[in-house]
């Protein structure tokens, strides 16, 4: 009866094994398809204004960065962010920072941002409520999203060079979004 | 031999064990997942309104080959929202948790309803006043510490106007208090360059009595300063471990121009700790640097608010495109102006080429609240060279001198890391430490060698595994671009982060 049970359960534990890794698998091969919804939110930027998501994304595409003080893999990424960041600034583009120190640090958030001169607008997410929300895991996360407010890239971790990925699909979706303008101005202009 | 034992066992305790629901409740999400769902178009709900769904799943496994214990952690959160509302829920399994208990269950659960103005929370939630002075609760993974609260939030966000009301009762280490809390927040943009605020909170905790706290805060903004100020008071009956009333002090400030950035704060404690049972409900700023680095974070200080005052000065400057530098003075004492602890740290980072980037980091740091007051001296080099565009070497020194007063009571920790990285998906790390410290405590045999070694996969975009093998003294470690707290390892490790 033991050994029954015992054979079943293990049968009964590859099954659901091979079934999570084959779905894991299968995501990861469709992962580029993904297309789902960015949450909106707004938070203080580092002058006590509120910025919000949707506000944001009227003009362009946005991409958020989770980050800390503390965090070496963070401060790298934005640091190579700033370097094209006006650029594509003038093409709509928008970085969002999302700082997630806590109490104990956040007060130097602003001296750093000055310090390193990131020009990017830097928002406060003091007790991660944003980073709940984006279901983030660790830092940095970086989220890319369209002028639609879909989520079209993900990405945790930092390592060098990962930022010319990011820039090659800001470029696609910038390229994307002037050929939807060039569209609506063929239609405007047929009307 | 033992690694196929112990890959085994990993599988079984995956499948075996009641970490089985986690799965079963991860399965459907995965199959969803496959097609690019959208449950607008899926279930007929209009474009405008439409259902979303997102969850994450964060599994830690890890079995320590000496002991052959094995430690199991799985947190399971999904997000459900439609139109205004937005139901929550995290499922967690530990085998067993870090006091010994095994546990599963449903531990954050809410619905939330949130318009332009208003959001209500029922059921769990987290939350935070000013910086932590009166309220403060919060998770934190890594930490493996959690006091959210259980109860009603209302939050009401006007242009120059927020509101917070809340009650509820709070997460201890092991269970939840039945003690209730009810406090209420706000903040007026009283002008365009001024914030005003004010807490209260009241809790009646039981064979203690009614325990109030109460303050204000005041942050100021103007072109290159700004500044930031909060008082806040606590009045509560005297108790055999709770002094009576106490009060908390703390400014920021911020002075900046284009290239340069210094912050200075003040903090003041006296008799402030706001706990009951083991649950702290404040979280004020300690004031002492959280580093980047392994051995500068070992010693952290420990806040102490019963008695402690300080201040901590922190420049930041890049004077050149290629070049930063950064340097920041902690000091605290007490209130009879014993030093407890004060650090001074200086770091210079330089860009070559796009080549490589040199780091020179040095610490003193002096502990009085540990026993000796040693004295710790630490110098970090940080060396990356861009092999190519998507590969790199980056190389990691870190030296820990500590002299305990007395120069026979000296050791060091040593610690060295070489990563290879090919970006995006993969970086393999070697972490090396040492220390000397075994051999002045005759008592204390112990490890003086830890190795180990860390493959860091990014699976796709949603998913980034960590598989480790060797020992690693316990402790933050930062390896493959994140850095978290971690317990003492001498086996294998594997972590799995996925979002959905």
């Amino acid at each position: 009866m033991f050994a029954g049970s015992k054979f079943v359960r293990s049968l009964f534990s590859k099954v659901l094994l091979t079934f999570f890794i084959t779905c894991l698998l299968v995501s990861y091969a469709h992962g580029a398809k993904k297309i789902s919804k960015a949450p909106n939110f707004s938070a203080p930027n580092l002058d006590g204004e509120r910025v919000e998501l949707k506000t944001l994304l009227k003009q362009g595409p946005v991409l958020i960065s989770f980050w800390a003080t503390h965090c070496k893999p963070c401060i790298k990424e934005l640091n190579q962010l700033q370097k094209f960041y006006p650029d594509y600034k003038e093409k709509g583009f928008e970085i969002l920072a999302v700082d997630v120190d806590g109490p104990r640090s956040v007060s130097r958030v602003k001296s750093k941002v000055k310090g390193l001169k990131w020009k990017f607008p830097v928002v406060f997410d003091t007790n991660r409520d944003i980073y709940r929300k984006y279901h983030v895991l660790g830092i940095p996360h970086t989220v890319l999203i369209d002028g639609e407010g879909n989520i079209r890239y993900t990405h945790t971790t930092y390592r060098s060079g990962d930022e010319k990925i990011i820039k090659k699909k800001i470029e696609k979706l910038l390229d994307e979004q002037k050929e939807v303008l060039k569209e609506e101005e063929g239609k405007d202009s047929e009307k | 031999m033992k690694s196929k034992f112990a890959f085994c066992r990993l599988f079984s305790h995956f499948c075996t064990r009641s970490s089985l629901i986690c799965l079963v409740l991860l399965l459907p999400l995965f199959s969803i997942y496959q097609f690019s769902f959208s449950f607008a178009q899926k279930f007929g709900f209009g474009e405008s309104d439409p259902w979303t769904i997102s969850a994450s799943n964060q599994l830690e496994y890890s079995l320590d080959r000496k002991t052959h214990q094995d430690i199991f952690h799985n947190w399971t959160d999904l997000d459900l929202s439609h139109g205004i509302y937005t139901v929550n829920l995290r499922y967690e399994a530990h085998q067993p948790d870090d006091w010994g208990r095994t546990w599963q269950k449903l531990s954050f659960r809410n619905l939330q309803l949130s318009s332009e103005f208003l959001e209500i929370t029922a059921g769990n939630y987290y939350v935070i006043f000013g910086r932590g002075l009166i309220l403060r609760s919060y998770e934190n993974r890594d930490l493996r510490y959690d006091n959210n609260l259980d109860g009603v939030k209302g939050t009401i966000d006007l242009d120059g106007f927020d509101l917070t009301m809340l009650g509820g009762t709070a997460l201890g280490k092991y269970e939840r208090l039945s003690d209730p809390l009810h406090a209420v927040d706000g903040k007026i943009a009283f002008t365009d360059w001024m914030n005003l605020g004010g807490s209260y909170l009241r809790t009646h905790i039981t064979d203690f009595g009614l325990v109030r706290l109460f303050g204000g805060n005041v942050s100021m903004n103007f072109p290159h300063v700004d500044f930031y100020a909060e008082y806040a008071k606590k009045d509560n009956p005297p108790g055999k471990y709770i002094p009576k009333d106490g009060k908390g002090i703390y400014l920021s400030t911020n002075v900046y121009t284009a290239g340069m950035g210094l912050a200075l704060e003040y903090k003041e404690y006296d008799k402030f700790d706001f706990i009951n049972q083991d649950v702290t409900f404040n979280n004020p700023p300690p004031l002492a640097r959280e580093h980047m680095y392994t051995l500068l974070n070992r010693h952290a200080y420990v806040l102490d608010l019963i008695d402690e005052k300080g201040f901590q000065a922190e420049i930041t400057s890049s004077p050149f495109n290629l070049l930063s530098l950064l340097a920041n003075y902690s000091y605290t004492t007490n209130r009879k102006n014993e030093v407890l602890f004060s650090e001074i740290y200086g770091e210079l980072e330089y860009d070559y080429k796009d080549m490589a980037t040199l780091k020179g980091g040095f610490s003193r740091q002096e502990n009085r609240q540990e026993v000796g007051s040693p004295i710790r001296l630490a110098p970090v080099v940080d060396v990356i060279y861009y092999v190519s565009e998507a590969n790199s070497i980056n190389f990691i020194l870190e030296h820990l001198y500590t002299d305990k007063y007395d120069g026979k009571l000296s050791y060091y920790d040593q610690i060295l890391s070489l990563s290879l990285s090919h970006s995006p998906t993969v970086s393999l790390t070697l972490t090396h430490e040492r220390t000397t410290e075994w051999k002045i405590r005759e008592d204390w045999p112990g490890k003086r060698n830890w190795l180990i070694a860390t493959l860091d996969l990014a699976m796709g975009e949603n998913h980034n595994l960590s598989l480790s093998v060797g020992s690693r003294r316990e402790g933050k470690v930062c390896a493959g671009g994140v850095c978290v707290d971690k317990p003492a390892l001498d086996g294998f490790e594997i972590k799995l982060l996925s979002r959905f």
